[in-house]
C-alpha cells in the first residue's frame, strides 16, 4: 500500500531541479516584483530627472532671457560697466555658475563665473576674444526665430568644458551620484538678445519718434539697430544632483521596502497554500500506509478547502471500504482455515480408508489365494481322474470352472499386486536388462491368446536398442499387460505392433500400437485409474480394469511415464518411457527401492 | 501710360469739382499708418459737409509724393491736407501758391516747415503745457532732469528752460550726441533730480533705450514723465499724448480758416490742442507717490491693476 507513495516521493526529491511550490511562488514574486519595481524606479527617476532639468532649463531660459532684455540697451551701446552689473546680480543666483554676454561671431563681451569657471573670465580685454564654451555649442544651431534657447550640457573636466551629447544624466553617473560624488556637470543656456519691440502701433508719438526718417520707408517699424549679441548662462547642477540622488536613494529604499513586503505577503501566501497541501500529503501518505486518517483541518474557503473537504470524504470511504475488506479477509481466513481442516481431516479419513481397503484387499486377496489354490488342486485330481473317472460333460465343466478359477486368480493376482503398490509394499530391484528378450518372452507368453484372437504381434526392435534399468518382472508385467490389453481391444486378425527405440542417450521409448475402437477423449484421463473401464468397451469383454492402473504405476515406479494416443474408431497407441541402464544407475539400483504408493483413489 | 491716366482722372475730378462749386481738398498721407488714417478720420469729420476731398498715399515714397504734388499743382485744389512727414516734405518741395496744413510731423523745423504757404501741427505740445502736467501730476518734485540732442530738441529745451523758470521748476538739461552715451549721462543724472522727463527727441529714444530709462528709473525710485501711453503701461509715472482723431480734427478748423481767407496763421506752427494727461497708478505707488482723486480723474488714460508695472515692491526681478 505504500508503495505508491514511496514512489512519488523519492521522485520528487531525486530531480536535481525539483523546487517547492512555496520556493516557486517565492522566486516568481520575487522576480516579479523586482523587475516592476526597476522598471518603475527607473521610469520614474528618468521622468523626475527630466521634469527637475527640464524646470532647471526653464527657470534658467528666463533668467537669461530676462538677463538679455534687461541688458540690451547695455549690449547695444557696448556698456560693459551696466552688464557686469546684471552679470554679478544674475550671477548671484545660486544655480548659475557663469554669465557671459558674447556677440553674435562668438567673441565675449562680458562674462563672470564662479567657482572653477572664473579662470575662464580671468583675462577678458575687450573685443576679440572668444568664450570657450560659445565656440563648442555652436551659436549657428541657435533658432533665432522662435526665440527659444538652446539648452546644452557642457562636463567640466579639468578646467576644461566638453560638450555633451545630452544633458541627460546616464546610468552610469546615476549610479555615481548615488555613491555621493558630484558630478561637473552644468547646463548651457544660449538666447539671443531680443529685438522686441516696445512700441503699440496706437501710439502715435512714441511711433512717429521711433520710426520718422525721410530716407527710409515709414510704413515698416523700423527698429533702431542692435548689435546682435547672445546670452549665455551655465547653470550648475548640483541641486539637480542632490535632488536625484535624493529620488535615486528613496527609489531604492521604495524598491527595497515593496521587494521585502512583497516577498514576506509571498512567503505568508505561500505558506498559506503550502501548507493545507503539506498536511493533506501527510494525510495521503497516512492513508496510503494504513493509517487512520483523521479529519483534515483546513477551514480555507478556496480550492485548497475543497480538496480538503474532498480529501476528507475520500480517506473516510476508503477507511470504511478497507475496514469492510478486512472484516472479509477475516472472515475468508477462518472460513478457509475451517475448510482445511475439513478436508484435511477428510483427507486422513480417506486415507485411512484406502489403506483399510488396501488391506483388506491384500489380505482378501491373500486369503482367497488360499482355498483358490486348495479348488485349482482338487480341480486338477477330478480332472486327472484321481478322484474317480469324470464323463466328458463333467470334463468341459470342469474346464470351465479351471477357466474362471484362472481369472479369478488372475484377478486376485492383479489385485494384490495393486495393494502391495498402493501400500507401498512393493520392491523394484533394477538390474541391466536386455529390452528385446522381455519383449521377445512376452510375446511369447502372449502368443496363445493372440492366436485365440488371430492377432499378430509385430515388433520392431532396432539392432542398437540398449538394455534398459528396470525390475524384469516388473518390465515383463507392463508389457504384457499393455499387449493383452492391444491384442483383447484389436478385431480379430488384427496386427498389434509394438515397437522400441531410443529417443535420448538414457532413455527409451516402447509403444503398443492397437487398432481397436479407441478411447473418447473425454475417457482418456480415466482409463489410468484401478477399476476404470470406458463406457465404449463392450460389454462381453472381460477384464477388471485394473491392468493399466497396474501397469502406469510400475512405470512410474521405474521412473518413466506412461501416456496414450488415440483416436475414437482407429485404435490407441500407448507409449512409455524407460531409462536406459548405465553404471551409475545400476549402481544406485542395487538397493531395492520401494514402489511409491499410488494416491487413494478418490 | 498709368501716369496719363492719374493726370487724366486729377483733371477729370478738378474739372467736375469746380463745376459744382464745391470746396476740395487734397489729402496726402505718407503711409498707410493707423494713426495716420485716424488724424485723416478726425480732419474729415471736422470738414463742412459740401467740402470734397480726394486722398493720395505716398506709400513711403518721398518720389511718389512730389509726383502728385506736382499733378496738384497743375490742377491745385483748395487746399492740401499733408499727413506725416513725406507727404509734407514733397507738399513743400512741390506746392507754392496752394495752402498747406499738415500734421504727424516730428520735427517740422528740422526740415525748413512750414513755408510761407503751409501751417501745421506740432507733434509735440509745448514744453509749457508738458511741465505743467508734469507738475500736475507730480506736484513734490522740482528738480527735472531731460536728456536730449541739440540738432533735433535745441530749441525746444531752451523753450523748456524758461517754462521751467516761470513754473519754479529747476531743469537739469544733458546734451548727448549719441545713444551710447545714454547709461552713463542717466547714470550720472539720476542721483542729482527727482524727475526725469523723456521728450521726443529720436536720439535720446530708441528701442533699445526704453527699457533702459524704465528700468533705471524704478530702479532709482524716480519718476518718468514722458510722451508715450506704451511707456505709461510699461511703467513710467506719467505723460501727456496726443489723440491723433483730435489733432486731424484741428487741422480741419485750421483748414476752414484758412479757406475762409484768414491767412493769419500761415507759416505758423500750431500747438495741438487737448494733449491728454496719461497716468500710472501702479507705478505711482511703486515711487511712493500719491495721486489725487481729481489728478485720477482728470487723466485721459489711467493704467492699474495687474500687468500695469513692470516692477513689483520687494521682488528683485524686473517684469516687463
Amino acid at each position: 500500500m505504500a508503495t505508491d507513495t514511496e514512489m512519488v516521493e523519492p521522485a520528487l526529491s531525486s530531480s536535481p531541479f525539483s523546487v517547492t511550490l512555496r520556493t516557486k511562488l517565492v522566486l516568481s514574486m520575487a522576480v516579479i516584483l523586482m523587475a516592476a519595481c526597476l522598471l518603475l524606479a527607473w521610469v520614474f527617476i528618468r521622468q523626475q530627472a527630466r521634469s527637475a532639468a527640464e524646470s532647471l532649463v526653464q527657470s534658467g531660459t528666463l533668467l537669461a532671457q530676462h538677463l538679455a532684455g534687461r541688458g540690451r540697451f547695455s549690449i547695444a551701446v557696448g556698456d560693459t560697466h551696466r552688464l557686469t552689473q546684471l552679470i554679478q546680480e544674475t550671477l548671484s543666483v545660486n544655480s548659475v555658475a557663469y554669465v557671459a554676454v558674447v556677440s553674435s561671431d562668438g567673441h565675449l563681451l562680458a562674462g563672470l563665473g564662479k567657482g572653477k569657471w572664473q579662470q575662464q573670465f580671468s583675462f577678458q580685454p575687450m573685443g576679440q576674444r572668444p568664450f570657450a564654451v560659445t565656440t563648442l555649442v555652436q551659436p549657428r544651431r541657435l533658432n533665432t526665430e522662435t526665440g527659444e534657447p538652446l539648452v546644452s550640457g557642457i562636463w567640466l573636466a579639468n578646467h576644461a568644458p566638453v560638450l555633451r551629447s545630452t544633458i541627460e544624466f546616464t546610468l552610469g553617473e546615476l549610479f555615481t551620484l548615488m555613491g555621493g560624488s558630484e558630478l561637473p556637470l552644468f547646463y548651457d543656456l544660449l538666447v539671443q538678445v531680443p529685438h522686441r519691440s516696445h512700441t503699440a502701433v496706437w501710439d502715435t508719438a512714441l511711433q512717429l519718434t521711433l520710426d520718422e526718417r525721410l530716407d527710409t520707408p515709414e510704413n515698416s517699424t523700423t527698429l533702431t539697430q542692435m548689435t546682435p549679441a547672445l546670452v549665455e548662462v551655465g547653470f550648475s547642477t548640483s541641486t539637480l544632483q542632490h535632488l536625484l540622488r535624493q529620488l535615486l536613494w528613496q527609489a531604492v529604499l521604495i524598491t527595497l521596502g515593496t521587494l521585502i513586503g512583497g516577498l514576506g505577503l509571498t512567503i505568508l501566501l505561500a505558506r498559506h497554500i503550502a501548507s493545507p497541501l503539506q498536511r493533506l500529503t501527510a494525510a495521503a501518505n497516512k492513508l496510503a500506509d494504513g493509517e487512520a486518517v483523521p479529519t483534515v483541518a483546513i477551514h480555507t474557503h478556496d480550492e485548497i478547502g475543497t480538496l480538503a473537504q474532498v480529501f476528507s470524504a475520500m480517506a473516510l470511504k476508503l477507511q470504511a471500504r478497507e475496514h469492510e475488506l478486512r472484516e472479509l479477509a477475516h472472515t475468508l481466513e477462518h472460513r478457509v482455515e475451517a475448510r482445511t481442516q475439513e478436508l484435511a481431516a477428510a483427507n486422513t479419513k480417506l486415507r485411512e480408508l484406502d489403506q483399510r481397503k488396501s488391506i483388506f484387499v491384500s489380505t482378501a486377496s491373500h486369503e482367497l489365494r488360499t482355498p483358490l489354490t486348495a479348488m485349482k488342486v482338487h480341480l486338477a485330481n477330478l480332472q486327472d481322474g484321481i478322484d474317480g473317472a469324470i464323463t466328458e460333460e463333467q470334463r468341459r465343466s470342469l474346464l470351465r470352472v479351471e477357466a474362471n478359477l484362472s481369472r479369478l486368480r488372475i484377478l486376485i493376482d492383479d489385485l494384490l499386486d495393486l495393494s502391495q503398490i498402493e501400500m507401498g509394499q512393493a520392491t523394484i530391484e533394477l538390474e541391466s536388462i536386455p529390452l528385446e528378450t522381455v519383449i521377445t518372452k512376452v510375446v511369447d507368453d502372449l502368443h496363445p491368446f493372440a492366436h485365440e484372437r488371430r492377432a499378430r504381434i509385430v515388433t520392431s526392435l532396432p539392432s542398437d536398442l540398449p538394455s534398459v534399468s528396470a525390475d524384469p518382472d516388473k518390465l515383463r508385467q507392463i508389457l504384457l499387460n499393455l499387449l493383452h490389453n492391444a491384442v483383447k481391444f484389436s478385431p480379430l486378425d488384427a496386427i498389434v505392433d509394438l515397437t522400441a527405440m531410443k529417443i535420448s542417450t538414457d532413455e527409451v521409448l516402447v509403444s503398443v500400437r492397437d487398432v481397436g475402437p479407441g478411447i473418447a477423449p473425454e475417457y482418456v484421463d480415466k482409463i489410468f485409474q484401478p477399476f476404470y473401464r470406458a463406457p465404449t468397451v463392450h460389454k462381453t469383454t472381460k477384464g477388471a480394469g485394473l491392468g493399466l492402473a497396474i501397469a502406469k504405476s510400475l512405470i512410474e515406479s521405474h521412473h518413466g511415464r506412461l501416456w496414450v494416443e488415440t483416436e475414437p474408431n482407429r485404435g490407441s497407441c500407448f507409449s512409455f518411457t524407460l531409462r536406459s541402464s548405465t553404471p551409475s544407475r545400476l549402481a544406485s539400483a542395487e538397493t531395492p527401492a520401494p514402489i511409491p504408493s499410488h494416491h487413494p483413489i478418490a | 501710360m498709368p501716369h496719363i491716366v492719374f493726370v487724366l482722372s486729377f483733371f477729370l475730378f478738378a474739372s467736375l469739382s469746380r463745376i459744382a462749386g464745391a470746396t476740395e481738398i487734397a489729402i496726402l498721407t505718407s503711409a498707410n499708418l493707423p494713426y495716420y488714417d485716424q488724424a485723416v478720420v478726425g480732419f474729415k469729420a471736422g470738414l463742412p459737409a459740401a467740402t470734397s476731398t480726394k486722398e493720395y498715399h505716398l506709400n513711403g515714397q518721398l518720389e511718389e509724393g512730389r509726383h502728385i504734388a506736382k499733378s496738384l499743382r497743375a490742377a491745385p485744389p483748395d487746399l492740401i491736407f499733408a499727413v506725416g512727414l513725406k507727404a509734407a516734405v514733397a507738399a513743400k518741395l512741390e506746392i507754392f501758391d496752394t495752402p498747406v496744413v499738415f500734421c504727424m510731423v516730428l520735427n517740422p523745423e528740422a526740415h525748413g516747415l512750414p513755408a510761407q504757404n503751409m501751417t501745421g501741427i506740432a507733434v509735440r505740445p509745448t514744453p509749457d503745457t508738458q511741465l505743467a502736467a508734469l507738475r500736475a501730476a507730480i506736484p513734490n518734485r522740482h528738480r527735472i532732469g531731460v536728456l536730449y540732442d541739440d540738432q533735433h530738441s535745441g530749441d525746444f529745451i531752451r523753450q523748456a528752460h524758461q517754462a521751467a523758470k516761470q513754473q519754479g521748476l529747476e531743469l537739469l538739461a544733458v546734451a548727448i550726441r549719441r545713444q551710447d552715451e545714454i547709461p552713463n549721462t542717466v547714470r550720472a543724472l539720476l542721483p542729482k533730480i527727482n524727475v526725469l522727463w523723456l521728450i521726443q527727441d529720436q536720439t535720446v529714444v530708441s528701442e533699445s533705450a526704453i527699457p533702459f530709462f524704465l528700468e533705471s528709473t524704478l530702479d532709482a525710485r524716480i519718476p518718468l514723465f514722458t510722451f508715450s501711453l506704451t511707456l505709461v503701461q510699461q511703467g513710467a509715472l506719467g505723460a501727456l499724448v496726443l489723440d491723433p482723431w483730435t489733432v486731424g480734427q484741428q487741422a480741419a478748423r485750421m483748414a476752414q480758416s484758412h479757406l475762409n481767407g484768414q491767412q493769419a496763421s500761415a507759416g505758423v506752427l500750431q500747438a495741438p490742442e487737448r494733449p491728454q494727461l496719461a497716468l500710472n497708478a501702479n507705478a505711482a505707488e511703486h515711487l511712493g507717490l500719491a495721486l489725487s482723486p481729481e489728478q485720477m480723474r482728470l487723466a485721459g488714460h489711467l493704467f492699474s491693476g495687474p500687468g500695469a508695472l513692470a516692477k513689483k515692491p520687494g521682488q528683485s526681478d524686473f517684469i516687463p
